[in-house]
């Protein structure tokens, strides 16, 4: 009787059945789906407690998952940790790179700064005065300055040195001579043997002389101590030093460097050619600005004030390039981590078919078991993260150090990376769990 | 027959499936009640496997109705069957379905997953459970240490650990050799004289007879329902 009862209660069509994903096709049948929806039910039955799954039951799982199948996990894992590992070196030798690269940079920011007589009509005029390099020194982040004027050649009719027994030759080195003030040393960056001659040689055209390397080895002069002489249109000049390096101006160390003050008097020298000014890092926009009116208060305007050019706009070229093609090969390894890991999550489920079956049974749901496959790659590629953020840190100081780079890395680097694992293991589990969570229990447990 | 509604457990009504052409349950209604021990019997093929997991709410039925406890199941969402079948019935298969890298309790443990019970209490059922089954001094150990009829005995531990009403077995001993299998049909007799209802799925007519109720199909239709409480306690 009951029977009958419930015979005549309904005959609408069904679902296709057994099938508890059947809400996923379009068929508009009376069952609620997907599955899960704890939603709409508002009959009597509807106080039926749904099955769950706490997140720690959840985590407890996914962690007898991933410890059962040890050797498989790593594999999975360092799919992950290979891919993170070669995006964090990539970013973090890049960075590295840069970092050398600015203080490289750095050190070629301008700091040099030449003044030099505005040309009118009359020629070359004398618009700089004596005391310009003084006058320059008067600015705040100035470093040093100096004069530097090149002596005619037609003003130099001999030139000879000391072993050259002959104080009237010729000048047969065509050896170039300049006149310059005492900052000249510093101005170029100098390492010398002996010293840069004084303020007070200057001043009062002492005949004294500083050699370029070269133009010492030219001559002949190598031993400071046997006090040397050059002599110039026959006059003696003492060397008091030899420049053995320098930093900027390298043509002068095939040059004879003499007193401003003697190249007035004895060389036929009538005006200052140039002011070099060597300031601090960064400073040379600021002195540069300060220059002209620092000099010539009376009218800045006779002077041309070249500031020497930035390397800023290689820079940003080179940093750009390498590190776009540095993420584009870690994105490379990421994706094949990925795949790696969709694969090996892919595995697991055809072997679990059973198993997934048999937690159907026991009443678990579809997002059970989706998450179940879910949390264990997410955890998968957040360990591979972790490890490959770890060994792509250790990779990059490494060979930063070998480069003689400083070892740089972006905070964000660090931090996103086990994120990005984290991600990568979701996004590559996501097909094969979703697969596992529409495993249908009865063709699961069939076997 | 005559017993009350409220004894109904598992009632089938006209139970129809079919796989694309093929008709295998050909309208099948029968009630299960409370404390029953049944044997589905018949020939392989017949649809055995089929019919329980139409009983186990496994499955739908292509037409026709399943009551559980009075609850018509085609009114509900899957969630709530899901969770109806996980409340009411434990399985026992012929392939055990143990996994192999948990230990004999946390195989049991498994069994209350995702009944929401907290995890001592889950812990302590299964203990109960399976000083039940006899296999105590086992708790530890893996499945593969364990001989087959070992195995059977965890799977039932795992089904009969929370308060299920119905054990619906599907050739349980077919996997077993007959010392073996007599023992695990001991225990579904213990089990059933302490009040469990049991459907056990068989060929093997010999083990049917220590259900006291016997439904045989063939060709997807009830060719036999017999109770035979009378010969069950004459044999004892
Ligand atoms: N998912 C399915 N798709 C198609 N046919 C199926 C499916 N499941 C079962 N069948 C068919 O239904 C029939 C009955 O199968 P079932 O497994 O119920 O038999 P059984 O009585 O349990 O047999 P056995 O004693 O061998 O286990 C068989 O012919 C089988 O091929
Ligand atoms: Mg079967």
């Amino acid at each position: 009787m009951l029977k009958q009862h419930i015979a005549k209660l309904s005959h609408s069509p069904r679902n296709k059945p057994g099938d508890e994903s059947a809400a996923l096709d379009s068929n508009p049948a009376p069952r609620i789906e997907p599955g899960d929806a704890p939603d709409s039910e508002t009959q009597a039955q509807a106080s039926i407690p749904l099955s769950t799954l706490s997140f720690r039951d959840l985590l407890h799982e996914v962690r007898l998952d991933i410890i059962s199948r040890p050797g498989r996990n790593a594999l999975t894992a360092l799919g992950t940790m290979v891919g993170i590992a070669v995006l964090v070196t990539t970013l973090g030798l890049s960075a590295s790179l840069n970092a050398q690269l600015e203080a490289r940079f750095d050190a070629l920011t301008p700091t040099e700064i030449t003044v030099t007589s505005t040309p009118d009509s009359y020629g070359p005029g004398d618009n700089l005065p004596a005391d310009a390099p003084n006058r320059a020194l008067r600015i705040n982040g100035t470093l040093a300055a100096t004069t530097l004027t090149e002596i005619d050649s037609t003003n130099i009719k001999t030139l000879t040195g000391t072993p050259g027994y002959n104080p009237t030759a010729a000048n047969n080195n065509q050896l170039a001579v300049y006149a310059a003030s005492s900052g000249i040393g510093q101005v170029i960056g100098a390492t010398i043997k002996g010293t840069i001659f004084s303020d007070w040689h200057d001043a009062t055209g002492q005949p004294v002389a500083v050699l370029g390397r070269l133009a010492a080895e030219q001559l002949g002069i190598t031993n400071l101590a046997l006090a040397p002489v050059v002599f110039i249109n026959s006059a003696p000049l003492v060397v008091v030093g030899i420049i053995d390096q320098v930093q900027r101006n390298p043509s002068l160390l095939q040059a004879i460097i003499v007193p401003h003050g003697y190249a007035t008097a004895h060389l036929g020298v009538k005006h200052i050619e140039k002011l070099l000014v060597e300031t601090v890092p960064n400073g040379a926009d600021i002195v540069g600005n300060q220059l002209g009116l620092a000099i010539r208060p009376d009218n800045p305007d006779l002077l041309n004030i070249t500031i020497a050019p930035t390397a800023e706009q290689t820079r940003a070229l080179i940093t750009s390039d390498s590190q776009t093609l540095f993420i584009i090969l870690g994105i490379i390894s990421l994706i094949i981590g990925a795949i790696g890991i969709a694969n090996v999550t892919l595995v697991s489920v055809m072997e679990r078919v059973p198993e997934i079956g048999l937690r159907r049974a026991i009443g678990a749901r579809r997002r059970h078991i989706l998450a179940q496959f879910l949390t264990t790659s997410l955890t998968l590629g957040f360990i591979g993260g972790i490890l490959g953020t770890e060994t792509g840190a250790i990779i990059t100081v490494t060979a930063a150090l070998t480069q003689n780079w400083p070892p740089t890395m972006p905070t964000w680097v660090l931090a996103c990376s086990p994120l990005i694992g984290a991600l990568v293991g979701l996004t590559a589990g996501l097909p094969p769990a979703i697969k596992a969570s529409r495993i249908q229990p009865t063709e699961a447990l069939r076997a | 027959m005559k017993s009350s509604p409220e004894d109904s457990l598992i009632e089938l009504d006209q139970v129809t499936r079919d796989f694309g052409q093929v008709k295998v349950l050909k309208g099948i209604s029968f009630t299960i009640r409370k404390g029953e021990y049944l044997a589905v019997t018949g020939p392989s093929g017949s649809g055995k496997s089929t019919l329980m997991n139409q009983m186990g709410l496994l499955d739908m039925p292509t037409s026709g109705h399943i009551k559980v406890k009075g609850q018509i199941i085609d009114q509900l969402s899957d969630a709530q069957v899901a969770a109806l079948r996980s409340r009411t019935i434990g399985f026992v298969f012929q392939a055990f379905h143990l996994i192999d890298s948990r230990t004999a309790l946390e195989n049991v443990e498994l069994g209350m997953l995702y009944k929401g019970l907290p995890r001592s209490e889950r812990k302590e059922r299964a203990i109960a459970a399976l000083e039940r089954v006899g296999l105590a001094h086992r708790m530890s150990a893996y499945p593969t240490t364990l001989s087959g009829g070992e195995q059977q005995r965890v799977a039932v531990a795992r089904a009969v650990a929370s308060d299920i009403d119905l054990l619906l077995a599907d050739e349980p001993t077919g996997n077993l050799d007959s010392a073996t299998t007599s023992k695990i049909m001991e225990l579904f007799d213990q089990l059933h004289a302490t009040g469990l209802t049991i459907a056990l799925i068989t060929h093997d007519l010999r083990l049917a007879k220590h259900a006291l109720r016997n439904i045989e199909i063939a060709d997807g239709q009830i060719v036999r329902d017999e109770n035979h409480t009378a010969r069950k306690e004459a044999q004892c």
